[in-house]
């Protein structure tokens, strides 16, 4: 997985490839209940509460993690072309009039390898940084609990 | 005694070799202002080496060349452009002058990007496993498909 954010840009631009047909990989995008499973990391549960995945749809989903941070996306579908390309906005519905413009693009690289490319336009490049840094605050993570005990006997030292 | 045992590793030190291996493959599609120092300094093997030396504690100029085949004169390059980055200090304890990792620095590289990182890449490996397991039906759709055109012809 590669993930670019150039300095003074406001996009965020993920791509990463998967073993499988384009047509695997785009129906995990546009079936609801394939979505649900795979859409966050570990440990994060996914309610959708609307999903229509085609020209002017829209859609709503509540995610959670180990039941705390809790938070609705929610957005319009711009268009959705099978197999090559989903348009839609992104809004966290706590912060509305933040609204991201996502393009999901699936380029078949072979018979069974996938290419999506997803980029993030954020509305100014800060919104784009705040989205980058986010974890940095969050102290809460185990990983940087234990990053945080390391450092903490590092600067003993 | 076990030659590890007589000189324990410092017990977070597997985990910043491999944060600062992390930080390379972060550097290398990520640049950005804010920390861009940070990650020029550590996108060199020599001074990652460095870095990952300090976290066994201070360490002077002299004892940081000793592994590499270089002049000293080189290392105090690396050495000040790592400080230039704050990502080390130097300290004197004594008579000698130490160099001391800034951990605080560290953190907010290796913390950088994380979450957002880690959202994507945890979901496109669950997305990994969804897929494997959508094959096999995808095969016997296709198989069942094959036999049917097969008895039709």
């Amino acid at each position: 997985m590669k993930i670019t954010a150039e300095a003074g840009k406001q996009d965020i631009v993920v791509t990463r490839a998967f073993n499988a047909s384009v047509d695997l990989v785009f129906r995990t995008h546009i079936e609801p209940d394939l979505f649900a499973r795979w859409y966050g990391c570990h440990g994060m549960k996914t309610d959708m509460i609307e999903f229509d995945p085609r020209r002017g749809g829209t859609f709503k989903y509540a995610q959670t993690i180990n039941g705390r941070d809790f938070f609705i996306s929610k957005g319009v579908y711009h268009d959705v072309i099978s197999q090559e390309s989903i348009i839609r906005t992104v809004e966290n519905e706590a912060k509305p009039g933040r609204v991201a413009l996502e393009t999901m693009r699936f380029a078949q690289v072979s018979r069974a390898a996938t290419q999506v490319t997803a980029q993030f336009l954020f509305q100014s490049i800060s919104d784009r940084d705040e989205a980058l840094a986010s974890g940095a605050k969050d102290g809460t993570r185990e990983s940087f609990e234990r990053l945080d005990q390391l450092l903490e006997s590092l600067c003993r030292l | 005694l076990r030659p590890d045992f007589c000189e324990p590793e410092f017990p977070g030190r597997v985990l910043v070799t491999t944060l600062l291996d992390l930080l390379v493959k972060i550097h290398n599609h990520i640049v950005v202002d804010k920390l861009s120092t940070a990650f020029a300094a550590l996108s060199d093997p020599t001074r990652r080496h460095i870095v990952d030396r300090l976290t066994r504690g201070p360490a002077t100029v002299a004892e940081l060349t000793e592994p590499f085949s270089v002049s000293q004169q080189a290392i105090s390059k690396h050495l000040a452009y790592l400080e230039r980055a704050r990502l080390i200090q130097r300290e004197k304890i004594g008579r000698e002058n130490f160099c001391t990792l800034n951990p605080l620095v560290l953190r907010d590289v290796a913390s950088w990007a994380e979450r957002y990182r880690r959202f994507w890449e945890e979901s496109y490996e669950r997305l990994d496993m969804l897929l494997e397991e959508m094959k096999p039906k995808e095969k016997s759709a296709r198989g069942r498909r094959h036999r049917k055109k097969e008895r039709s012809e």
